[in-house]
């Protein structure tokens, strides 16, 4: 998808609603909006009150690719015979405004899970393939932040279509493919001065300093030796076993299927619920607290590396801010990678 | 005060009196704090008390596997403590209560409120001043602005199970049945909607349900399959129905601690669920949760003079 840069443009903070009233006026435009514990992605509508300030939004964009619940087929049986319906998806957005590279990282980091052949999902392809991903660049990184730890960058272009950089005055406005430069081209914005250029520069380099360099451990390795160690003890204890971290992880993607009323429901689930592997004999394989935390942190930093050769978190940092424990993964983490054999 | 608590829970672990300590220490974000277990006298260095501290440990008792446990105990932890012996989850003589004076606590979501959203890089207590700054901002106010609506108007009275009991506690002032009696003037019709946008907010991740110190039950109605009480759909109707179970499940015993709404990652608070049946159980039956442990349960208790003119 990625090809030759094009040139970036310069959007000024003023300019922005006329931007995304262009946008919504050319597809369903859905933007980062609301403060705090209610931020999420929203359809745009004119006055919406956008999410500027450090860090993510609350919510994540995975829940506009694999909603909390849906119906995945309607079914009914006539004369004897089971007949198959499809099911109707929501209107999904066409573009969506002010995700954070992290977000954009943690839709390339599940595209595999739910795409690969041979077990292709359609659904969250679907809607993938018809998306154009304009990202908001993280000025200022918040203090749960810590993409850089989990390869990421808070300007990170990867899984992004346009990326904007915030500078004095607006943004810096970089289209990085084809479907970036279609977005992008209409508006007609002037192209950033080098001095903007600079500024964007400069905005990656305050922004990176902030969140420092990444350790040099090889975490997935330190966590295959130590699946058995007594710490794990001691690092579950705190935990409160909801799932708070699980669903507002962007990465997170278990779900449960069920039936209900003649149509064939999906809808997410937690591995750290007690009947997440609860078995139809009674039987279940993780019996506490500390094997259901440890499997969410050898899943994201083990399993899924082993798979695909980075870890499934994007250090977005959600699960350290909403813990109602603060049970923080970075300590916890450095505990086990501090751990001698 | 933090210095006293400190020496007094490395004592009780040097001594063996106590095997572990449950505390709170400094989180990793500004103002925060997360519950400390402390099992060497060494790691009671590492406690603190301030209105930061806002988890109710007693939920944490019925997990830990220690002979003896001393708990941090604010009116809200030894309630809840009162509760947990009422109903023979804990052994009274395996707790010791060390009771701590408090004048409230911060709700984080006031204190976001307060500061319109931006991020709080710094944060500290002075007295009774909070410090909180920026990027390229700093506010200085006092904490009581941001006290958590649970804390208003606490009921302080002693509830009988510390082991040293507080002094000095300043309850905050204010009622905190405000917000329940706004609601109930709303028309039904009103307040239904209400219950309904929240449920439709609620993510169904259960952390009110895992950070209350009463939540008990062994499995949940929610873990329930074979039938299946919630359907898959997750329907507001089904979210509305796992509040509702689980507010009569706390009749006469919710000590209002107000640790679901704090626990709630996307700011549901359905506390006047709690609060209806409390002001029905103390109006109705002059039952009050959390001050005696030899007390009846106010749903499985009965009495001859019970008003019962509800009965037809």
């Amino acid at each position: 998808m990625k090809d030759s840069p094009a040139l970036a443009v310069f959007l000024t903070c003023d300019q922005v609603p006329r931007v995304l009233a262009a946008s919504a006026g050319r597809g369903s435009t859905w933007v980062a909006a609301g403060r705090g514990e209610e931020s999420g992605f929203v359809p745009y509508r004119p006055g919406l009150c956008l999410a500027r300030e450090a860090g993510p939004t609350r919510h994540t964009l995975k829940a506009l690719f694999f909603p909390r619940a849906e119906v995945l087929f309607g079914y009914e049986i006539v004369d004897g015979v089971p007949r198959l319906h499809p099911a109707c998806s929501p209107d999904r957005p066409a573009v969506v405004f002010g995700a954070r590279p992290c977000d954009a990282r943690a839709l390339v980091l599940l595209d595999p899970v739910f795409e690969e052949p041979p077990h292709v999902d359609g659904l969250w392809g679907g809607r993938r393939q018809a998306i154009t991903l304009v990202g908001m660049g993280c000025e200022r990184p918040g203090p749960a932040c810590f993409c850089p730890a989990v390869g990421g960058d808070p300007l990170g272009e990867e899984g992004l279509d346009v990326l904007m950089v915030p500078v004095e005055g607006g943004y810096v406005v970089r289209p990085l493919t084809e479907r970036g430069r279609a977005w992008t081209e209409p508006l007609e914005l002037p192209a950033a001065r080098p001095d903007q250029e600079a500024a964007a520069e400069a905005t990656a380099a305050r922004a990176r300093e902030r969140l420092g360099a990444p350790p040099a451990v090889d975490l997935q390795a330190a966590l295959g030796r130590h699946f058995e160690h007594p710490l794990w003890d001691r690092l579950h204890e705190r935990c409160l076993g909801c799932a708070a971290c699980t669903y507002l992880c962007p990465t997170c993607h278990c779900f449960d299927v069920g039936d209900e009323d003649g149509r064939r429901w999906r809808r997410w689930d937690s591995c750290m619920f007690p009947t997440f592997t609860l078995h139809a004999s009674g039987h279940n394989p993780r019996t506490g607290g500390k094997e259901r935390m440890r499997q969410r942190l050898m899943h994201k930093f083990c399993y899924y590396p082993e798979r695909r050769g980075r870890p499934a978190c994007v250090g977005c940092g959600r699960c350290v801010e909403i813990c109602p424990a603060n049970l923080d993964l970075r300590s916890v983490l450095a505990q086990l990678e501090g751990v001698q054999a | 005060m933090t210095t006293n608590l400190r020496e007094t829970a490395a004592r009780l672990l040097a001594e063996g009196t106590v095997q572990l300590v449950l505390g709170w220490e400094r989180g990793t974000l500004p103002l925060r704090t997360t519950p400390l277990f402390a099992r060497e006298p060494g790691e009671a260095g590492r406690l603190v008390y301030d209105p930061t501290c806002d988890q109710n440990l007693a939920g944490y008792l019925g997990r830990v596997k220690e002979e003896r446990v001393a708990l941090i105990a604010r009116p809200c932890e030894a309630r809840a403590l009162v509760e947990q012996v009422r109903e023979n989850r804990i052994d009274r003589d395996r707790v010791l209560a060390i009771g701590l004076p408090c004048s409230g606590r911060i709700s984080r979501s006031a204190l976001a409120s307060r500061l319109t959203g931006r991020v709080i890089r710094e944060g500290r207590l002075a007295a009774d001043r909070l410090v909180v700054a920026g990027d390229d901002w700093r506010e200085e106010f006092p904490w009581t602005e941001v006290l958590d609506p649970v804390c208003r108007g606490c009921r302080l009275p002693d509830p009988g199970i510390y082991w040293a009991a507080p002094e000095g506690a300043v309850p905050p002032e204010g009622d905190r049945f405000a917000e329940f009696d706004r609601r109930r003037s709303l028309s039904p019709e009103q307040r239904r909607d209400e219950f309904r946008q929240a449920a439709e907010r609620c993510l169904a991740c259960y952390a009110c349900r895992q950070a209350c110190p009463m939540c008990s039950c062994a499995e949940c109605i929610t873990d329930r399959t074979a039938p299946a009480w919630l359907g898959p759909a997750a329907d507001p109707s089904d979210t509305m129905l796992f509040h509702l179970v689980r507010a009569m499940h706390l009749a006469g015993r919710c000590v209002d601690c107000g640790a679901c709404a704090r626990a709630c990652p996307v700011g549901v608070d359905l506390r006047h669920l709690h609060l209806a049946l409390e002001r029905e159980g103390s109006e109705r039956f002059d039952h009050c949760p959390g001050l005696d442990p030899a007390s009846r349960p106010l749903v499985g208790g009965f009495r001859p003079d019970d008003r019962e003119e509800f009965i037809l």
